[in-house]
């Protein structure tokens, strides 16, 4: 609450009346987007959940192509990897057979895909629909609070630093209600390079 | 003739025709093709599928046309799905549907996975409880604790969180994989609750007429509206393929309307130029069309006992009347052209009138007996008609015919004895004993059906973008309860499910009934009455080993020591799923269907089966094992329909025979005469059989109508002649024999232009049968009784 108080006084947000910098920057973000065809980066994820003991902080790398491709794997402290490729998926963790799923059958999977897409095709024009955007002019960084109350009862909001020069997304603060977040920083961005295709078929790494 | 006389009895007939015009006026005209299916088993079927609304379904397949390469993938998801929401609300606001499935609600899945989630053991079974034992090991609660902690580290961690808390060994996968039961063999997904081909190019949509869509006037009104519905709401770049019993119906009603359109005029054109060629005298048109005269009477006639007739009955029944026009044009000939005075002339052609009509009315009196409601009506009608043409032509015909005898009384043609003659007609008559036998009666409609190119390239995109490819069958368990009903589809399943049968539809694995609900509870309470308490600790070790606070799972845990309860189908019957779960079950005159059996009353649940020689002894099986469970499926149909159609044909055609057989001996009393009587049917079945091996192997309803048609034609030839033969009684005969046949020939030859293929083979049939019957009464049946 601390933050959110600074944040509101010190850092001048961009409102309704400032709605145009919102816009130009979303635009901005977009179009740097569209030229990413695909994309690879190291990640770092915290997560600060109560029903673990201590924060558990995971690293590891995503692989993306668009349209429909996406590998998020952790390599420490446990190697799991999910794969997203067009209808359908794959999903390893430790040791474990690797488990596949149809996105046309499983619900789970199906929502958990919705949403990645959402977030990774920086298609912030439709999160708008979603979420009331907040600009900070310090990062940049955007703050989304959501719209619609199914949605603000799992997130509280969601706040994306972004690097000021290629306008890649730096870190993502997921805050939720009752005090669960998550940060999950990336780094390391190589974009428009081809990629092994295995890398969306296979949890092993090429 | 009395020129007072004469129009005194043309204006009691046109009288009589205009009084049965007006009786007939309103008559109620059913365009059914199920009219041409036997009144039992079959048809039970058929009004079976009907009640569950499987006849009168439309599927609508919307695509993005193939030259939009273009559009992006979210492009094309967009279009479709702004289309398919468009057109589908369109269609359930309209009354014509009653039920229209083109998008599930949203969040649908989470919704019932919370509804079901309550009522999970009533749900599982013992197969289900073994694979949660094997969860239970400590291997299998590692593996899954570790899973989830995976999972909640995953992208998808944010959102399941609280499903991992409550379901930490993925119970809920249980339910996932039963909900697929639903989709069976139908390759779509799911997207925003819109159905999407596997490529995500096509969205369905399916709707229940409520109007039949076997009848081709309701086919219309439901077309018509389906169009509307795809103008208005079809964004650009979005094309429609129909599928089902409707793009059928139409397809046929369209070529028959066409082919009439185009044939009828010609025909009528060549018998108009034939008869004024021939006769020079535009009297004799007049001769021709007496007979129509009854056929207003005969319609209103049929009225007081029938509600609602055929249209195909009323049809073929009208064409039936032509074989009256035979007794007219011999009555005609005889009065103009043989000598003698005109009341011998009238004395000696009386005994063959009598006799011809007698033997077409014996054969329609033997269909007045056939399974098929349509049959039957055709021969009331056919009776009446031809029953009242020929004492109309025995009438009027006189007062048209002015005498000009131009036959002298030697003239007999052709009575000359032919060994030749008879080897080629014994070498006919064998090739068709040879042929008869090899020949398959083929009892499928889809032989009559008009499969224009489009529908079959509709058809088989539908199959290669939807699936499933191949029949299905339809298990249906009626019950007077619901549960009764869902006891009895839960038996069905289950036995299906012994006998590893994939690719079921099916709302048992989520609806079960009553009886099984409780054996699973109870199963399942036994089950963790053992390990609750174990598991409880065992899943707190290794959580906590992994990372997780002690009682991270206690949802679970209180899930587990709550009281498990019954799935009452109400809840899911008012949940998201609805529309597909109710596209399975019908409850009594829902939505007003009205009752078209008397199990009207019964609650029906449907499981849809592959149906493969494979599946077929199982599915057999399923009706004698289980009360109050039919199997209704295509092969079974084909083979149902060709065994009660076979066997109504070799009834009445035995019953026909003996029946024209005794007619003839009755009145001829010598063998000779009676062969030389029957020659020309025999020689109109041997061509019609030789005709049918040659071409397709296959004989089908059609040919079993204009075969009873050509009999009657025919027959009516050899009494004719052999009443010359016998009594010289009239020298015009083998000329009117032949004005019969060609104008005969003519008129039905051209229907042999025809695309239908119902109509094509009348006219091809007409073609064979008399074009064998004629030569045959002109030559053979003269040599046989010369004999």
């Amino acid at each position: 609450m601390l933050m959110l108080l600074t944040l509101l006084f010190i850092v001048p947000p961009v409102f309704a009346e400032d709605n145009g910098k919102l816009s130009s920057f979303i635009h901005e973000v977009e179009a740097k987007a569209a030229t990413v065809k695909t994309l690879t980066c190291t990640l770092k994820q915290e997560r600060h959940l109560a029903i673990f003991a201590r924060p558990v902080i995971f690293r590891g790398r995503m692989a993306l192509e668009k349209p429909d491709k996406l590998r998020w794997e952790f390599t420490s402290p446990m190697a799991s990897v999910l794969i997203l490729n067009g209808t359908g998926g794959l999903k390893c963790s430790g040791n474990s057979e690797p488990r596949r799923f149809n996105l046309a059958t499983d619900p789970v999977m199906q929502m958990v895909s919705k949403q990645i897409w959402t977030w990774v095709n920086g298609s912030y024009a439709i999160l708008q629909e979603q979420y009331r955007m907040v600009l900070l002019e310090q990062g940049p960084c955007i703050v989304l609070t959501a719209n619609d109350p199914k949605i603000a009862r799992a997130i509280s909001s969601v706040k994306i630093s972004f690097d000021p020069d290629s306008l890649q997304p730096t870190t993502v603060k997921i805050q939720e209600p009752g005090g669960d977040h998550t940060v999950i920083s990336f780094s390391d961005f190589i974009l428009n390079q081809p990629l092994d295709q295995s890398f969306f078929t296979k949890c092993s790494s090429p | 003739m009395n020129t007072k006389s004469a129009w005194l009895k043309w204006g009691i007939a046109f009288f009589l025709a205009i009084f049965g015009l007006f009786a007939a006026r309103g008559i109620y005209l059913g365009e059914d093709a199920l009219d041409l299916l036997p009144d039992t088993a079959v048809r039970g079927d058929i009004q079976l599928l009907q009640r569950m609304g499987l006849v009168n379904r439309v599927f609508i397949s919307l695509e993005i046309d193939p030259s939009q390469t273009t559009v992006s993938r979210n492009g094309v998801e967009q279009a479709l799905k702004t289309s398919a929401r468009q057109v589908g609300s369109a269609l359930a606001e309209n009354p014509v549907f009653r039920e229209v499935l083109y998008q599930l609600p949203s969040g649908y899945e989470w919704k019932l996975l919370d509804q079901l989630w309550t009522h999970l053991p009533a749900l599982l079974t013992e197969k289900d409880l073994h694979w949660i034992q094997s969860q239970l090991t400590t291997a299998g609660l590692n593996q899954a604790l570790t899973e989830d902690f995976a999972l909640l580290n995953s992208p998808a961690g944010l959102p399941l969180k609280e499903q991992i808390r409550r379901d930490p060994l993925g119970l809920s996968r249980l339910l996932i994989k039963r909900l697929s039961s639903l989709r069976g063999e139908f390759t779509t997904q799911i997207r925003d609750g819109f159905f999407f081909s596997q490529d995500g190019r096509s969205c369905l949509i399916w709707a229940e007429s409520a109007l039949p869509l076997t009848d081709s006037k309701a086919a219309e009104q439901v077309q018509s509206e389906v169009q509307k519905a795809l103008k208005q709401g079809m964004v650009h770049g979005v094309n429609a393929r129909i599928i089902g019993a409707l793009p059928h119906t139409l397809a046929n009603a369209h070529a028959v309307r066409k082919d009439l359109r185009k044939l009828l005029p010609l025909a009528t054109l060549t018998l108009f130029i034939f008869f004024l060629l021939i006769f020079r005298n535009p009297r004799a048109l007049l001769v021709v069309g007496i007979p129509f005269m009854a056929a207003p009477v005969a319609i209103a006639v049929l009225r007081l006992f029938y509600d609602r007739v055929s249209a195909i009955a009323l049809g073929f029944g009208i064409v039936l009347l032509g074989i009256a026009v035979d007794s007219a044009i011999h009555i005609y000939l005889a009065l103009s052209r043989s000598p003698g005075g005109k009341d011998a002339v009238l004395k000696g052609i009386k005994r063959p009138v009598i006799l011809s009509t007698a033997t077409t009315l014996a054969v329609f009196v033997v269909l007045l007996f056939s399974e098929v409601p349509s049959h039957r009506q055709m021969a009331a009608l056919a009776i009446i008609g031809v029953f009242l043409a020929v004492v109309l032509a025995w009438i009027l015909v006189p007062t048209l015919a002015i005498r000009k005898p131009r036959i002298s009384k030697r003239q007999l043609p052709g009575l000359k004895y032919s060994t030749l003659k008879l080897i080629l007609w014994g070498l006919l008559l064998t090739t068709g004993a040879l042929a008869w036998p090899r020949l398959h009666y083929n009892g499928s409609l889809q032989t009559l059906d008009m499969l224009t190119p489009k529908i079959k390239a509709d058809e088989a995109h539908f199959r290669a973008t939807w699936g499933p490819a191949g029949d299905k069958a339809f298990i249906l368990a009626a019950g007077s309860t619901l549960s009764q009903a869902l006891d009895r589809n839960d038996q069905v399943y289950e036995e299906l499910q012994r006998h590893s049968i994939s690719g079921l539809r099916s709302i048992s694995p989520i609806l079960p009934g009553p009886c099984l609900q409780v054996q699973n509870i109870s199963n399942w309470n036994v089950f963790w009455e053992k390990r609750r308490i174990s598991a409880e600790k065992e899943i707190d070790r290794i959580g906590t080993e992994l990372g997780f606070i002690s009682r991270a799972f206690s949802p679970f845990f209180e899930w587990l020591s709550a009281e498990p309860v019954i799935l009452d189908p109400s809840v899911l019957l008012s949940g998201p799923l609805s529309p597909l779960i109710c596209s399975m079950l019908r409850l009594p005159d829902e939505r007003g269907i009205k009752n078209q059996d008397n199990n009207g009353h019964e609650i029906l649940i449907t499981t849809i089966a592959p149906d493969t020689p494979d599946t077929w002894p199982v599915l057999k099986k399923l009706e004698e094992q289980i009360p109050g469970v039919a199997v209704l499926s295509n092969s079974k149909w084909r083979s149902n329909i060709e065994t009660l159609v076979r066997r109504d044909v070799t009834r009445l055609s035995i019953a026909a025979g003996v029946f024209i057989v005794c007619l003839i001996w009755f009145f001829f009393r010598k063998p000779i005469a009676v062969l030389a009587a029957l020659a020309p049917v025999l020689s109109a079945l041997s061509s019609m059989a030789i005709f049918n091996y040659l071409c397709t192997k296959d004989i089908n309803l059609m040919h079993i109508l204009i075969g009873i048609m050509v009999i009657g034609i025919s027959v009516d030839y050899g009494i004719f002649v052999v009443c010359t033969c016998q009594k010289a009684i009239s020298k015009t005969t083998f000329f009117a024999v032949s004005m019969c046949a060609v104008s005969t020939l003519s008129g039905f030859g051209v229907l042999t232009l025809a695309e239908h293929p119902a109509l094509h083979t009348l006219g091809a049939t007409v073609l064979v049968g008399i074009g064998a019957a004629w030569p045959t009464a002109l030559w053979v049946t003269p040599v046989i009784l010369k004999r």
